[in-house]
């Protein structure tokens, strides 16, 4: 299981060189206009797509079907998914929250807390999780490409909660939600785990049941 | 434990193509030559061996073991018809994959492999050209030692020098006699080399599955007039050609047939003769 990680990781070495591009030209566009505190965000949605390109590499290389006649079984390719999906949120977790650290530290009009900080890091990653948790079994029975579409669906579904909230929430619901933001976390928590069980268990049964 | 491959009453069914009931059998020490003309179901029987697709019915031994138990897939070395698996990694990052992979990997095994086949290091697999990837996957495939090796057109894309040396390569893996081949190839002049056993399989049914050495005993070609064929027994006609110069007879059992007509003539047979004689000609069988 090991080497699969290894192998997508290595895959994905232009696309870490890429991160690092991007977290730069982020931060100088941050420091020119001071914008809004979305690295965390960013971070959380290119952890989501990037084991999606994984997937895509291994459908055109045919990789499945040589790792299964190698001493691989069909639970270790699911389950080194899954890991690598942790790993790369765990990144996308430390980038997100040292970028956002540092450019809260020189930013001019900005000046969050450091448990604000951590509000906005670790919602922006449970809601990466629960995104991959959703994609991940419908690109095991949909394929990498069909994937990416659904993909974009699964990422409308935070914002557009967001939105519908802000506009036709009741004042009070609104009022009662941004007073218990802190616990917000907790549930997402919760959710997450639980999500990613049943995720990982869809996925399983689906990958059990393909043939190569 | 003397057998490393044991398949009895394979089946597959798919729409419009059906593997059935195929059944053979290769002891240790033996090379496997596994012929068929295209879609006869060869890469299917392979797959169903590596539990790459379910079986509707059939039962697939290897080394002792059901098919994909881990203890098995150990010890495989499988080479497949495309070999793209490491095409977003350079040598180097594939080498490292396959080490931390298998749990037998021998890297002074696989740098032998590598000088032995010429293997460019610095260049990406990606690169590489169609036999070179599988001079490639097939170094891959040794150096983890494995007992059984299980390949799929491994010498097609080789020139013939590359394709001679891989022959030796696999004569050297069998002088282990624990060790087995199953070696699909269109390249028949390469099994009439090599291997010690031909099953033949078409339109996903088994045709033949025996020792080469019987082949090449029983089996002999013959020409003849249309009042000596007649006079064959059906029991002895494996298939046969007509034409304006009489008939040509592919023949099971030439030396009880010699017996029976003495006035024929008998060549030896090839492989590549009796796949064409089968698939071209009019069979006796039927």
């Amino acid at each position: 299981m090991k080497s699969l990680v290894i192998k997508d990781i290595f895959m994905l070495q232009k696309a870490f060189k890429m991160i690092l591009v991007l977290v730069a030209f982020y931060i100088v566009i941050f420091l020119l206009t001071g914008a809004s505190a979305a690295l965390p965000m960013v971070m959380a949605i290119l952890a989501v797509t990037f084991p999606i390109s994984t997937f895509s590499y291994d459908e055109a290389n045919k990789w499945d079907r040589y790792a299964l006649s190698g001493p691989l079984v069909r639970e270790d390719i699911v389950r080194a998914k899954y890991l690598l999906c942790l790993l790369l949120m765990a990144v996308a977790l430390i980038i997100g929250f040292i970028g956002l650290t540092i450019m809260n530290f020189f930013s001019a009009t900005v000046d969050l807390s450091l448990t604000e900080i951590l509000l906005i890091v670790s919602i922006s990653i449970l809601l990466g999780l629960c995104g991959q948790a959703i994609i991940l079994p419908i690109i095991y029975k949909l394929g990498a490409e069909k994937g990416r579409m659904f993909l974009i669906a699964v990422m409308m579904i935070p914002i557009l909660t967001i939105i519908l909230f802000n506009r036709f929430a009741d004042p009070e619901l609104k009022q009662f939600f941004s007073n218990n933001l802190h616990f917000f976390p907790f549930i997402l928590i919760i959710l997450v785990i639980a999500g990613y069980a049943l995720s990982y268990k869809i996925s399983l049964r689906i990958y059990m049941g393909k043939e190569f | 434990m003397d057998t490393a491959i044991e398949v009895k009453g394979l089946s597959k069914h798919y729409s419009g193509f059906s593997l059935q009931d195929i059944s053979f059998c290769l002891p240790r020490g033996g090379i496997m030559g596994f012929i068929g003309a295209n879609g006869a179901g060869k890469t299917t029987t392979i797959k169903a061996l590596l539990n790459l697709i379910n079986i509707d019915s059939g039962e697939i031994n290897l080394l002792g073991h059901m098919r994909g138990e881990k203890e098995v897939k150990q010890k495989l070395g499988v080479v497949l018809d495309e070999n793209n698996a490491y095409d977003n990694l350079s040598f180097n990052q594939a080498a490292r994959v396959e080490s931390t992979m298998r749990a037998d990997w021998d890297d002074t095994l696989w740098q032998y492999y590598v000088k032995r086949f010429q293997l460019p290091a610095r260049q990406k697999v990606q690169e590489y050209s169609r036999g070179m990837k599988m001079k490639l996957f097939i170094a891959l495939a040794l150096a983890h030692k494995p007992q059984l090796l299980l390949l799929d057109e491994p010498t097609s894309g080789l020139d013939p020098l590359m394709r001679e040396e891989m022959l030796s390569v696999f004569t050297e893996f069998i002088q282990d006699k624990q060790h087995a081949i199953l070696l699909s190839s269109h390249i028949t002049s390469d099994l009439d080399k090599i291997a010690t056993h031909v099953t033949f399989i078409h339109e996903g049914r088994l045709i033949f599955s025996r020792a080469k050495s019987d082949i090449m005993e029983d089996w002999r070609l013959t020409c003849c007039a249309k009042a000596e064929f007649d006079k064959i027994p059906q029991e002895f006609i494996f298939a046969y050609r007509n034409s304006s110069f009489g008939y040509e007879v592919l023949v099971k059992d030439s030396l009880r047939l010699a017996q029976i007509l003495p006035q024929l003539a008998f060549n030896n047979v090839s492989i590549e003769e009796i796949m064409l004689f089968f698939v071209h000609g009019q069979r006796g069988y039927e």
